[in-house]
């Protein structure tokens, strides 16, 4: 049987979630074993064209030229995976859709005409459709090889989405929310980091996105209840999956 | 190279970031020369603005997925610097020692995983590990181990989450550190067969004039 072709294609981001893939040592010569990796820029210089089996999407969209690209890419691809908050939410970029892009330009560039960037940074599925979403800033190693493993087997990734929570219980972590009145954001988090921060005796700060069903009005009262003002919540949400918690948000 | 030449790179690859290149020679002069990078603007610059200063090392990070410390020191430093404190002693050792696993994982990726390839005619590691398996073996091994010790100062091997204004959430334990040091010392070896490795790679003899700079810290 021939090794089914899997891409890697980068949109607006950090490289940090396709790294992984080198990250993964030794996982990464398994990887090339079981499939042919028809186009990856980052880690080689062949591009082979066609129809690709998985497409491994890193980045938001950005700029006009991105939608180009993501559109042909969908139409060459028969299971496309966006991995990482970028691509899922729009990732840290997007907090630029709640600001001026003009005076965000300015801000930054001394010649800001020549910057091409769309008004807003947008996730994958924005534009088109997304056969799966890996959360996570960056992604976790055993997420992208349990999506790997399931589209090997025809089957749907076995990820969780319920919050952070339930992993700081499993580990035995005490809760940094109760025990020490910080602001986490676990109880409406999605699992799948590890609850590396409250292990650490630090807030979790939202980079797995939100979990199902999470209950942002509530956990907002409880942050007021720790002397958190209306404005200090808002920014605890706006950070890096500030699309995605935004649309819950917006809701209530 | 022959007397006219374009050369045209539509997307370069094993670079970190996006760019292109266009180069056109006549006479073998060179008429033309584009270097086109069309990697997106993110405007950290701009979106920090307004932020809580705790807020800052953990979105500079993302700046960067191949070397988030440096933005992660970069920022606390400057924190710092406003509030008038100075992280010294194991702290700052530390410190010193993050970015040292940054490093070791960051540059092997570069020399192994990005430049090599070129400099052997291979179009990526995983090929050239096919010819040289005890390179790619050496490569691997010395990722694996950067990777270790990022996570065991950081919690992960991409954006760290122990970096905070005025020093580490949590310091990992002696005992971690301490069970880790034979793994390095194994490491020091591959290292240094990585230097020898590398300066017996060809590299094209050209010489500018250009005056290079780089600068170093007498303390460490
Ligand atoms: S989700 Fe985070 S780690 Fe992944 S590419 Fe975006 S900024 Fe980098």
């Amino acid at each position: 049987m021939d090794k089914p072709r899997l891409a890697v294609f980068k949109f607006t981001s950090c490289d940090g979630c396709q790294l992984s893939i080198p990250d993964m040592e030794r996982g990464l010569v398994d990887i090339a074993n079981t499939f042919d990796i028809a186009y990856f820029l980052g880690l080689k210089s062949r591009k082979s064209t066609g129809y690709y089996g998985i497409s491994l999407v890193e980045g938001s969209i950005s700029t006009p030229d991105e939608i180009k690209r993501i559109r042909a890419i969908r139409e060459n691809t028969h299971y496309l995976v966006t991995i990482g908050a970028c691509a899922t939410a729009g990732g840290l970029q997007a907090l630029r859709n709640l600001k001026d892009l003009g005076a965000f330009k300015k801000a930054v560039y001394p010649k800001p005409e020549h910057i091409d960037a769309l008004k807003d940074s947008l996730p994958i599925s924005h534009y088109v459709h997304v056969d799966f979403e890996l959360w996570g800033c960056p992604i976790s190693r055993e997420g992208l090889l349990e999506v790997l493993a399931s589209f090997l087997r025809e089957r749907r990734p076995n990820i969780q989405a319920y919050s952070v929570c339930f992993e700081c219980k499993r580990k035995g972590t005490p809760c940094v929310l109760v025990a020490q009145g910080i602001p986490c954001l676990g109880p409406i988090t999605r699992t799948g980091c590890g609850a590396i921060c409250p292990s650490y005796g630090r807030d979790c700060y939202g980079c797995f996105g939100p979990s199902e069903d999470p209950n942002i009005k509530s956990l907002s009262l409880r942050f007021e209840t720790l002397g958190l003002s209306k404005d200090e919540i808002k920014l605890r949400l706006a950070g890096i999956n500030s699309y995605a918690f935004g649309k819950y948000h917006g809701k209530e | 190279m022959g007397k006219n030449k374009t050369i045209k790179v539509d997307v370069l690859t094993r670079v970190e970031g996006e760019g292109g290149l266009y180069v056109k020679v006549v006479d073998r002069e060179i008429k033309e020369l584009r270097l086109n990078i069309f990697e997106p603007p993110r405007f950290f610059e701009a979106f920090l603005k307004g932020r809580l200063y705790h807020e800052v090392p953990d979105m500079v990070a993302r700046i960067c997925g191949i070397c988030p410390v440096a933005y992660q020191m970069s920022a606390v430093h400057a924190i710092e610097k406003i509030f008038g404190l100075k992280v010294e002693g194991q702290l700052r050792e530390l410190r010193r020692l993050i970015y040292c696993a940054e490093w070791i994982a960051s540059h092997c990726l570069h020399i192994y995983f990005l430049s090599a390839p070129d400099f052997l005619g291979f179009e990526s590691a995983v090929a050239m590990g096919k010819k040289y398996p005890e390179t790619l073996q050496q490569a691997l091994r010395l990722k694996k181990v950067g990777n270790e010790l990022f996570s065991l100062l950081g919690g992960r091997p991409v954006h760290p989450i122990s970096v905070r204004v005025g020093g580490f959430y949590k310091t990992p334990l002696k005992k971690g550190l301490k069970a880790f040091l034979s793994e390095l010392e194994n490491a020091f070896e591959d290292a240094i067969e990585s230097i020898r490795w590398a300066i017996n790679l060809d590299f094209p003899d050209i010489s500018w004039d250009i005056e290079f700079v780089s600068l170093w810290n007498p303390e460490e």
